[in-house]
């Protein structure tokens, strides 16, 4: 009966509560005053509280609990994120314009291999390839311009532009 | 199909040339203020120690590294000693890396090679007091000095209608009243906080400190009339001390004894008590083995600048004094907090927090 | 103090309606608005790039520029809110809920029409109130002590209520989280570090600007990437011909519909004038009160699910704050955000004293302000028209095409915003957290405001508590405090009231 109630809106509920509790517990081990910590334990306590009433509220009213998405996006979330910081390291140590073009040349040259294996026709991929690739040198020159040279964006000095 | 691909590039294209048409008018004036062009090999220079007057003719293009945001009289102090540079062929950008009391700014500094020809607006409060207070990621002893070339000044200043006008008085009302004042200052458990403990010390007076959030904060708090007294900027106080929304009391400059600024405004060593902010006075800072020929060159050209009427008029605007201690001086200077302010410093924090 | 000055107002008039000051403030409209409605880049920042022109062009000159920045920077950042979810700057972030979901519906032209007119409509209202209310407005700024301003700050807290009503335990749950994101970092007071977990780079814990750049905009990023991989035939493949989709025009705003989001309006611009002025709320914090304030009195059924009123509430809000931010700078001297920062740096280094007898001693300049500001707002009108249709196309570019070019933007704004490379860490982390927020349905309402008003609300508290020694009494010490807790427990007693009525109602 209670394996049937225990939804996964119910464990990340718990989860949540159980990892502020322990942050709770830590913040009286910690070299602050008291002065320091009376917010955070009031944000603390009130993760706390909403864990329990979301707990609650599936034990309580479960058929009006949220549906909550089964579809994997995880491993895109990931996957986007590492991308992120990876273009984020790349523009500050290779150069802005090289990593901002080859980066987007990568993805959209990859995209597009794809679409044309998914459709069976490699008719005009070439000539496609060779726009998206000037489509990437664009939108790389373009961030140039618009933050290192009229921003003044501060830029480490790089091997490539 | 190629219809739609083809707008899309016309399209940024556009947005493009939006920018640089829009832009492009503010790019031609700033050449003007600060010739981006101005890239001259800069390897020259660092071989040729002996023959300064000939690398004196030369352009030569620096990063000011400012610790805080745009505008505040930390980042315009720097921004003025900027535009004065370009008249000796530097060539200075001012660069805002705002965070933690400007540590972030002068961590990120402490990190450059000698030949990046980056430079920290450093005071003492950033490049000795933080790193005591806990660890940055650097000292003072990763930099090397180059000239101090400003010094803010600081005030005590009362609000309107309370029945103490000098900082005698102010003492003796304390004594008799205890625990009534309230003195707002600028955070808590930081230097500025020091200080005002050592012009009132708590165990023998009474009051209250109060952190507020900065000098603008304290401002307002003064003018509300929610505290009694507050620690803030001689600029941000003479024009509220001149409407009669506030009195200045005393002020904490340590260059100099009198502000010409307000020159009525005795110094607190004048009553004895040494708490002038040796923290404010603003440098610059090198990373270690910085070209020596370099940054005499700099420091030479500050001595010209501190000299300069319109540059001091414009400080002076600011609430910062044009004063002017070359590359020995400045490390003198430093060292002396570091020997005898610090330890105290430490103490202060170790039985406070 | 402040008498209206007919030759002073002659010669600004004369001065301002030049061909130059427009030329200037035209260039600082568009250079505002571009960068506005660019992920991740702050207005702030061409604000301050702007600056070092003080040194050599004319007072009008400059000012025109930065006001220019300024005003069209606001508003731009409701345009990539409405067209993308993204926000452009932070005070469009309250823009988003209604804004981009009335373009997935199709109605992004209307949306983008609505957050022009309410942004200049705003903007035009904190304008007015400004050169009319200066000096009245201002006296009132200091009597919002530590005591009164804690007393605010509830009430704004007490708005989180009304965001958690669906799912009350989910409400609390955002709130919370929201307030542990602000106090991560070093102590506002004291500078001790907490929940820095010994790392360096989080003593600057989470600055507005990334958090909320990656909060709203990694998550679709994440979905539309998703679909490019897992769907390509729904988000049309790149080079499709999709011609006729770009060449259907979309309706745009009817007169009709303006009128009718006037409540959305008028809350917006009297709250974003009303925080403006204070110093430390600022733009965002005025759009989301605003928004939420309006949620209750509206009577538009899809607000929050693309609202037209939602946009204008958000955008005149955020509009107005621009004004107003200018009250305590011309009656104290003392800037009440990082932007009026600037612009007193500005009017220093112009050689303009700002303090409190500015208004007197320096009367054309203040004139010459007060037209500057309001002149902006017709410019602002003109060029957010000529932009808006570039902009409903560019919602049509397919997907694959589109969001990196977005993320490349977000990364590289979000890095130049303060040279800090740890801040594209903190984006991403934050995108996460709003990636789990969608997933679990959590409201982003609570979080937002609870992190925007925590920091003012723990300052002001411990403050208070410090002056009054420990004695509670003193947060009830002064009329403005009394007044504004009434409020606060007078509109939760109504809300909860109108609740109860409609959960009957719909029993």
């Amino acid at each position: 009966m209670l394996a049937k109630k225990l939804t996964i809106n119910g464990v990340v509920g718990g989860v949540l509560t159980l990892v502020a509790a322990g942050f709770f517990i830590w913040t009286y081990s910690m070299r602050l005053r008291p002065m320091e910590l009376f917010v955070p334990r009031i944000a603390l306590g009130l993760i706390m509280l909403g864990g329990v009433l979301v707990i609650l509220k599936e034990f309580v009213k479960p058929e009006i609990g949220d549906r909550l998405s089964k579809a994997f996006i995880l491993p895109y979330a990931i996957g986007v994120s590492l991308m992120m910081w990876l273009y984020g390291w790349a523009f500050r140590n290779i150069g802005l314009i090289t990593a901002t073009a080859i980066g987007l040349s990568a993805w959209w040259i990859w995209v597009a291999v794809r679409d044309a294996r998914r459709t069976k026709s490699t008719k005009g991929l070439t000539l496609r390839i060779i726009k998206l690739v000037v489509l990437a040198i664009v939108v790389a020159v373009v961030v140039q311009l618009l933050f290192v040279n009229l921003l003044g964006m501060y830029m480490p000095s790089t091997l490539f532009p | 199909m190629s219809r739609n691909k083809l707008f899309i590039l016309m399209l940024i294209m556009f947005l493009s040339l939006a920018l640089i048409i829009g832009c492009g008018g503010d790019n031609g004036d700033e050449a003007v203020a600060d010739p981006d062009e101005a890239d001259v090999d800069l390897d020259d220079e660092e071989e040729d120690d002996d023959s300064d007057d000939d690398a004196a003719q030369e352009d030569v293009e620096i990063d000011i590294v400012v610790g805080f945001g745009a505008g505040g009289s930390n980042d315009l102090s720097a921004r003025y000693l900027a535009q004065a540079l370009s008249d000796y062929g530097i060539t200075a950008n001012v660069i805002n890396m705002p965070g933690g009391m400007g540590t972030e700014a002068a961590y990120h500094v402490s990190n450059q090679s000698p030949d990046a020809n980056m430079f920290m607006w450093g005071s003492g409060l950033i490049m000795l007091f933080e790193p005591a207070a806990g660890d940055r990621g650097f000292t003072i002893h990763d930099f090397e000095p180059v000239a101090t070339i400003a010094g803010p000044t600081f005030a005590l200043a009362a609000k309107a209608g309370v029945p103490y006008e000098t900082l005698e008085e102010l003492i003796t009302y304390i004594e008799e009243n205890p625990g009534e004042v309230v003195l707002g200052g600028q955070g808590e458990g930081n230097s500025m906080h020091f200080i005002v403990e050592k012009i009132l010390p708590p165990d023998e007076l009474d009051y209250t400190y109060v952190g507020l959030a900065g000098g603008a904060d304290v401002a307002l708090n003064l003018t509300g009339g929610h505290v009694d007294l507050g620690h803030l900027s001689l600029a941000a106080a003479r024009p509220l001390h001149q409407d009669g929304d506030l009195t200045v009391l005393v002020n904490t400059q340590a260059l100099v004894e009198r502000d010409p600024l307000m020159p009525e405004i005795p110094n607190v060593i004048e009553f004895g008590i040494d708490a002038r902010e040796t923290h404010s006075p603003l440098a610059l800072f090198a990373p270690q083995g910085t070209d020596e020929g370099l940054k005499q060159r700099i420091s030479e050209a500050m001595e010209q600048i501190a000299q300069d009427e319109d540059f001091i008029q414009s400080y002076q605007d600011l609430g910062v004094i044009a004063h002017y201690l070359n590359t020995d001086e400045t490390w003198d200077f430093f060292m002396d907090i570091e020997e005898n302010l610090i330890p105290e410093f430490e103490a202060w924090l170790d039985s406070n927090y | 103090m402040f008498n209206f000055d007919m030759e002073a107002a002659r010669i600004a008039f004369t001065t301002v309606f030049a061909l130059d000051t427009a030329l200037f403030i035209m260039i600082g409209i568009v250079v505002g608005i571009t960068v506005g409605a660019i992920p991740g880049l702050a207005h702030s920042l061409p604000i301050a790039l702007v600056l070092p022109f003080s040194f050599i062009l004319p007072i009008h000159q400059t000012m025109g520029l930065l006001i220019g920045t300024y005003q069209g920077g606001t508003y731009g950042g409701s345009i990539t809110a409405i067209s993308f979810g993204t926000p452009g700057t932070s005070g469009a972030a309250a823009t988003v809920a209604d804004g981009y979901a009335l373009t997935q519906q199709g109605k992004g032209k209307k949306a983008l029409q609505m957050g022009l007119y309410a942004s200049v409509i705003g903007g035009m209202f904190g304008s007015l109130v400004l050169i009319f209310l200066v000096v009245p407005i201002g006296m009132m700024a200091p009597r919002f002590g530590p005591g009164e301003l804690t007393a605010l700050y509830i009430l704004a807290l007490s708005l989180v209520v009304v965001f958690s009503t669906e799912n009350p335990g989910k409400g609390i749950l955002s709130a919370g989280i929201g307030f542990f994101l602000a106090i991560i970092g070093r102590d506002i007071i004291t500078g001790g570090l907490r929940f820095t977990f010994g790392l360096r780079y989080m003593q600057a814990g989470f600055p507005l600007v990334p958090l909320l750049m990656g909060f709203f905009a990694l998550p679709e990023i994440i979905k539309q990437i998703h679909w490019v991989i897992k769907d390509p035939e729904s988000v049309g493949k790149i080079g499709d011909d999709d011609v006729d989709l770009m060449k259907k025009k979309e309706e745009g705003l009817t007169f009709k519909e303006l009128l009718q989001s006037w409540r959305g309006i008028t809350i917006g611009s009297i709250l974003g004038t009303f925080l403006g002025a204070l110093p430390g709320p600022g733009a965002t914090l005025a759009s989301y009160t605003s928004y939420s304030v309006n949620s209750q009195i509206t009577n538009d059924p899809k607000y929050g699910k693309g609202s037209l009123e939602g946009v204008a509430a958000a955008e005149s809000a955020n509009n107005a704050t621009c004004g107003a931010t200018f009250i305590p700078l011309l009656t104290f001297g003392i800037p009440g955000s990082s932007i009026a920062a600037l612009l007193m740096a500005a009017l220093i280094m112009e050689g303009i004293p700002v303090g409190p007898r500015v208004v007197v001693d320096h009367t054309v300049v203040v004139y010459i302000l007060f037209m500057l500001m309001l002149i902006a707002n017709p410019f602002n009108l003109l060029f957010g028209k000529l932009l808006i249709p570039v902009f409903t196309r560019l919602t049509k570019i397919p997907a694959s095409v589109l969001w990196p070019i977005i993320m490349v933007f977000l990364v590289i704004g979000t890095y130049a915003y303060n040279s800090r490379p740890f801040d594209i860490i903190i984006c991403i982390l934050a995108g996460l957290i709003g990636y789990f927020y969608k997933w679990y349905k959590l409201p982003d309402g609570p979080l937002i405001l609870a992190f925007l008003v925590t920091p003012l609300f723990e300052a002001s508290f411990r403050q208070a508590l410090t002056i009054a020694r420990g004695n509670y009494m003193y947060f009830l010490g002064s009329g403005i405090s009394q007044v504004i807790w009434l409020i606060t427990i007078g509109s939760i007693f109504l809300f909860l009231k109108k609740r109860k009525k409609i959960t009957a109602a719909s029993k």
